[in-house]
């Protein structure tokens, strides 16, 4: 694509691209930004901002128009790629900035259990419940745990209470 | 196979369910996050009666999936 000015600037170039590769990895994936300062420059401002289409292309028209830019078939390149991409990239950005646990999986199985030597308890269904963790870039840890009924309604009837928040927070206006 | 042998290992109990929605507004790497997500820590007991804390975080569709799944359980349990 754009080759550096000089090669002092290249080194530069190569040197501020390698420590944004962690944050821009994906961009490599492209073939686009070896070597490309400015649209590693570009593809962060566009990540950053999380622009819509109409956003990106205001921004990528007004690069072209300036000194040292981009050029309308670079432009065309970069536009083609965020159309792509841009689900994947923020869902990465997402990730990489919750530093807690995720919830990677959910397994689940219904057990009847009929009999017990220590009571005499007939019928007492179990939820068997394995959660899977993990936080961004680690293995997963697995936690399994055990529910009756009433405990599997109590849970349900807190979940409803959060529905019910996530409602609110989405119908308010920003 | 595998699902069967983690499911008999330790069980733990549900001791206590907290939560919070929360609302992810920027970061060092992307300025502009804006995504909501709900933040769960649970502590549960051993078989020993030892408590741990665990806490994860949930985007809204996995909150979504996490809650529709419950419903399903609760619906198995009851017809069992």
């Amino acid at each position: 694509m754009m080759a550096p000015q000089d090669s002092s600037l290249g080194n530069r170039a190569r040197l501020c691209f390698e420590r944004k590769r962690k944050r821009m990895h994906f961009c490599t994936r492209i073939g686009i930004l070896d070597n490309n300062f400015l649209g590693a420059q570009l593809n962060q401002s566009i990540a950053s901002a999380d622009m819509d289409f109409n956003q990106l292309e205001a921004y990528l028209t007004a690069q072209t128009k300036k000194q040292g830019g981009i050029t309308s078939d670079q432009a065309a390149v970069i536009s083609k790629f965020w159309k792509s991409h841009k689900t994947k990239i923020r869902e990465s950005l997402m990730n990489q900035s919750r530093w807690n646990s995720g919830l990677r999986g959910l397994s689940w199985r219904v057990d009847g259990k009929s009999q017990s030597r220590h009571s005499a308890q007939i019928h007492m269904p179990v939820a068997v419940i394995e959660l899977e963790l993990g936080k961004y870039g680690q293995e997963s840890e697995f936690l399994c745990l055990e529910f009756d009924e009433v405990k599997v309604n109590q849970i349900l009837k807190t979940l409803s209470e959060v529905e019910e928040s996530i409602t609110t927070l989405i119908s308010q206006p920003n | 196979a595998l699902i069967r042998r983690r499911l008999f290992k330790a069980r733990n109990t549900l001791v206590d369910f907290q939560w919070k929605l929360g609302m992810a507004v920027s970061s060092d790497t992307c300025r502009s996050l804006k995504y909501p997500y709900v933040a769960v820590m649970l502590k549960v007991a051993d078989h020993s009666g030892q408590v741990k804390t665990k806490c994860f975080e949930m985007t809204i569709p996995q909150f979504q999936n996490f809650y529709r799944q419950f419903k399903e359980i609760a619906a198995v349990i009851e017809t069992v």
